[in-house]
């Protein structure tokens, strides 16, 4: 009998684990979507992507190739993407919530770009489990928008240039050449 | 004598019903929760062999005309419907514009060789439309390309 329980303990050990490592939508996300005036949610979990494998594959592109071999990296990749009628119409209190969400020892800033001239701020979050990446998190800020992407499985940052503009991923998010002299936390402002 | 005629229905008493479609199940929540009927559409057979040369097919359409609700009103769809689906459907793509008082919720449901796409959309023009459709390799990789600009200009 308490061989049962010894069962029952690993499995609920394991499936608590597994559920840890999934980076979880914000929940604070929903009250600045009741905000916007735009709201596009882009959902692809295991088994989309799988298909996105099949139906995307062409072995003669490199690009498909490339993405092909990305996508079976990842467990799901989750886009929220806000716009708002007007600029100010959400505020850093509003936003500081989602970033909360992304602190902690497993999170790092692999990327911080800052844009002073459009007012436009892209932070790239990496999840590290265990030494390995457990996934990114893409978030930008605009006057009036708000973008949220999430990857989540091992992926580095240097694959996002690879997806952007494919599955909801914005077309202009990509990640900086790296910078020899900071290597980590890097941060690039932009004039 | 009676046990024979059990013996001979109990396959057939055994059988699975045939599951409920996707769109089935969207328009009777929709027929409940807002007490409107569905309307479908005629003669859509003819336009079935074109979606079926196209590599797509399985074309289901109901309508509800008379029904406006608007983006922020679609919120309790957004939630319910998944859970009337089941697990075996996904949520694909969620878009609402407050601005175009329109929005369109798509989910999609696979069997590993094809895709399933349940498109419910709104706009106050033609109201709320549901669409199911087996969605051809080319016409899915389209969609994942860029969804949420599908999504859109599906409307």
């Amino acid at each position: 009998m308490k061989r049962i329980y010894a069962v029952a303990l690993v499995v609920l050990t394991a499936t608590l684990a597994a559920q840890g490592q999934k980076i979880e939508i914000p929940s604070s996300w929903d009250k600045l979507a009741a905000k916007a005036d735009e709201v596009d949610n882009v959902t692809l979990d295991k088994s989309m992507l799988g298909l996105a494998a099949k139906f995307m594959k062409d072995d003669n592109d490199q690009d498909s190739v490339q993405i092909n071999r990305l996508l079976g990296k990842l467990n799901g990749i989750y886009v929220r993407h806000l716009e708002f009628k007007n600029p100010g119409e959400f505020t850093e209190a509003d936003v500081e919530p989602v970033r909360a969400q992304l602190q902690g020892p497993e999170w790092s800033h692999v990327v911080d770009v800052n844009n002073k001239n459009s007012k436009e701020k892209v932070v790239i979050y990496m999840r590290t489990v265990n030494g390995k990446s457990g996934g990114l998190v893409i978030f930008a800020e605009e006057p009036t928008e708000l973008t949220f992407v999430q990857l989540d499985g091992s992926i580095d940052p240097q694959d996002i240039d690879a997806l952007s503009g494919n599955f909801g991923i914005p077309k202009d998010v990509h990640t900086p050449k790296a910078n020899p002299e900071k290597p980590n936390g890097a941060t690039a402002e932009k004039p | 004598m009676k046990k024979g005629i059990y013996l001979l229905l109990l396959p057939l008493l055994c059988a699975r019903a045939p599951a409920e479609t996707g769109i089935k199940t969207v328009v009777r929540l929709i027929e409940s929760r807002y007490s409107v009927r569905h309307h479908g559409i005629p003669a859509l057979w003819l336009a079935k062999p074109f979606l079926t040369s196209s590599g797509g097919g399985g074309l289901k359409i109901e309508e509800f005309n008379d029904l406006r609700i608007s983006a922020g009103y679609s919120e309790w769809l957004r939630e319910h419907i998944p859970q009337s689906l089941g697990p075996d459907w996904h949520p694909f793509v969620e878009e609402c514009s407050k601005r175009n008082r329109e929005w369109s919720f798509i989910y999609t449901k696979s069997n590993g060789q094809h895709v399933t796409m349940l498109i419910l959309t709104s706009d106050q023009e033609d109201g709320v439309t549901a669409v199911e459709m087996r969605v051809s390799e080319k016409n899915m990789a389209e969609w994942l390309d860029d969804p949420i600009q599908n999504a859109k200009t599906y409307k």
